[in-house]
């Protein structure tokens, strides 16, 4: 297993981000520039605001693992995911994924609000990729799944969050490819639908795709993933067994949390 | 022979383009503003031989530099043109004594000109293979042409979505204003003639071609703010949100049109032979209102100005186009700022084949065309360099 070369590889990888709040205007921006040309001031003040959300994270995946992402809210997490999907450019670092991947950041991603259900499942998979025709071979599986045969051609703004997130789960689970990355799913609609949604992604760990999958869930998480990434502030705390990792966040956040 | 590869042929047509293009611009020029008219007008302006030499020209000196190994950086590419100009100018003056000096000058200037716009000005892309690779992209758009069209389709049919009329809309609704200003400009102000044509007809063929332009322009200065959510959470080529907007707009072209053919029918212009050029017609159109959307909807995410500043310059624009006047109404001295505005000859091209049933003058369509192609490209792969910082603008 360990001569096979890593099919997500991440290398020092760091983003960093201007907080635009220290831009106030195109006008000011636009005067501190002719300044800086002129020598008349140093003051490079989009710097100074400039905050790290990842800051040299490296680690590797193999195939068929299933690694979960922990952290508090702002570690950098989602920050990661778009940074593995090709979504944004890191600052500093590399990253290499080998092979087809779908990104689930939200279920809802490219749902318009005014088409009707059965659009937003064709229009959902042909941006995944997924022209109509080939659609059309498992939408009955697809529609069947969401148990929303009657809302079908309603437009999507009559519909509730957990009829939307269950729309959304129906089209993904249909269409993964062997890399997927998660971003905090599996908490949505009641629990007879999270049951049907934990199953299916148990059925993919077991088709050996790599999942990636960033949670506050610890349950979803003990059962679902083998390995954790715990990140905090955009640095990577620990990498290493579910259980391990888990333990060691859950005593930092419990820690923490005491006021002072 | 060995020396004949991809990145040589590639190399070459690029070089091709920029000289034939510099050429072609040269020569509407020198044919269309004053200026050039005063210095002898027997010149020839453009024998085949002329571009014999270019294609030469280009091919040698993309030759020398290749074997060489010297076609390396974006400095190399041009200096090659540079070498291309120089040497077809020398061997244009020696073989074709006819050809006037005036051309081979603007040649010679606009040449360097578009050089360094598409050569040294675009941004260095991220991933080396795509670099100046401008089919590679549109290979891509042609990968995901069903997304494209359904998409196109869905937002159309969203529009209309919750009216009573629905779908019927986008036929009525052209056809309704199309016939109020034909009411209007036959019954209550004298039906003037321009040529041989109404009113009306000469004015809604520039309008109909107007409104590819402007409403393209329009709406895809706001097609990735409003989208920022959906490119914050998958990954596509995001110049599909733009070229969406172009599709919607040529949908609603298509219906004007139509539209357009029934008001000139009741008037008397019936399409004509000449309709075969006008798919020509509507590809540059295309190709220049897609790089201008490039650009305007990228800098709008930056500056949230932008659609304001863009809708007064197209009114601006609008009259500075001949569609409520005709080309040769336009008083000597001013017929420069008319020229120097690319889309001015396009739409008069749409009117003389719609309304007066002449094939469109070549030589006034090599300026758009060649401004098309330059503004396509560069629009581009700036786009294409900057396309992932989209997202860290929000």
């Amino acid at each position: 297993m360990l001569n096979k070369p890593p099919i997500i590889q991440v290398e020092h990888l760091s983003k960093r981000y201007v907080r635009t709040e220290y831009r106030p205007s195109l006008r000011h921006e636009a005067t501190q520039m002719v300044k800086r040309w002129l020598r008349m001031t140093t003051n490079v003040s989009w710097q100074s605001a400039a905050f790290w959300a990842l800051k040299d994270v490296s680690f590797s995946i193999q195939q068929g693992e299933s690694v979960a992402i922990v952290g508090r809210n702002g570690s950098g997490k989602t920050t990661l995911l778009r940074m593995l999907s090709n979504i944004t450019d890191p600052t500093e670092g590399t990253v290499t994924v080998h092979g087809r991947f779908r990104t689930l950041i939200g279920l809802s991603a490219g749902f318009d609000q005014q088409r009707t259900g059965r659009e937003n499942i064709y229009f959902n998979s042909a941006i995944y990729g997924f022209p109509p025709a080939v659609v059309d071979t498992f939408i009955e599986d697809i529609i069947e799944f969401s148990e929303l045969r009657d809302f079908l051609d309603t437009p999507v703004k009559r519909y509730s969050s957990g009829m939307v997130s269950r729309l959304g789960f129906s089209i993904a689970i249909h269409m993964m490819p062997e890399i997927i990355f998660l971003d905090e799913i599996l908490s949505v609609g009641d629990s007879a639908f999270q049951e049907k949604c934990q199953q299916r992604v148990v059925e993919l760990k077991d088709r050996q795709c790599t999942i990636l999958y960033v949670s506050h869930s610890e349950d979803t998480v003990r059962m679902l993933c083998d390995r954790a990434l715990w990140l905090h502030q955009g640095q990577l705390m620990m990498d290493g067994p579910v259980d391990t990792v888990l333990d060691a966040y859950d005593e930092f956040t419990h820690t923490e949390v005491t006021p002072t | 022979m060995r020396y004949i590869t991809k990145a040589f042929v590639v190399a070459f047509l690029a070089i091709l383009a920029v000289v034939v293009g510099a050429m072609l611009v040269a020569i509407q020029v020198r044919l269309r503003i004053i200026l050039g008219k005063e210095l002898g007008g027997d010149y020839l302006a453009q024998p085949p031989s002329l571009f014999i030499i270019l294609f030469m020209c280009a091919l040698v000196s993309t030759w020398v530099m290749n074997t060489t190994g010297r076609l390396t950086s974006r400095i190399s590419y041009f200096v090659t043109v540079i070498i291309a100009l120089g040497f077809s100018t020398v061997m244009i003056i020696f073989l074709l004594p006819d050809v006037s000096l005036l051309q081979l000058i603007y040649y010679v200037f606009f040449g360097v000109f578009i050089a360094a716009i598409t050569i040294l000005l675009p941004p260095r892309q991220r991933d080396p293979y795509k670099n100046f690779d401008l089919f590679y992209h549109l290979a891509r758009l042609w990968e995901n042409r069903v997304l494209l069209s359904l998409w196109v389709r869905y937002n159309v049919r969203t529009r209309y979505s919750q009216t009573f009329l629905g779908i019927a809309w986008i036929i009525l609704l052209p056809l309704s204003t199309s016939s109020i200003m034909a009411l209007v400009f036959s019954q209550i102000f004298p039906a003037r003639f321009i040529g041989d044509a109404p009113f009306i007809s000469f004015f809604l063929a520039a309008v109909t071609a107007w409104n590819v332009f402007s409403q393209g322009i329009l709406n895809g200065t706001t097609s990735l703010t409003r989208e920022i959510g959906l490119m914050s959470q998958i990954y596509f080529p995001r110049e599909i949100l733009v070229v969406v907007k172009l599709g919607e707009s040529l949908v609603d072209f298509t219906f004007t049109f139509a539209a357009m053919l029934v008001i000139n029918a009741i008037f008397g212009v019936w399409p004509n032979i000449n309709f075969i050029y006008l798919p020509i017609v509507i590809l540059i159109q295309i190709t220049f209102t897609l790089g201008v959307m490039l650009f305007v909807s990228y800098i709008t995410v930056l500056v949230r100005d932008i659609p304001q500043l863009v809708a007064v310059a197209l009114q601006l624009l609008f009259y500075l186009t001949p569609i409520i006047y005709s080309v040769q109404s336009i008083p000597e001295n001013l017929s420069f700022i008319v020229l120097i505005n690319p889309i001015a000859m396009l739409i008069d091209a749409y009117r003389s084949i719609i309304v007066y049933n002449t094939p469109p003058d070549p030589i006034n369509l090599y300026y758009p065309m060649v401004m098309a192609g330059v503004l396509l490209y560069t629009g581009y792969m700036f786009f294409k360099a900057y396309e992932k910082r989209l997202v860290d603008y929000v």
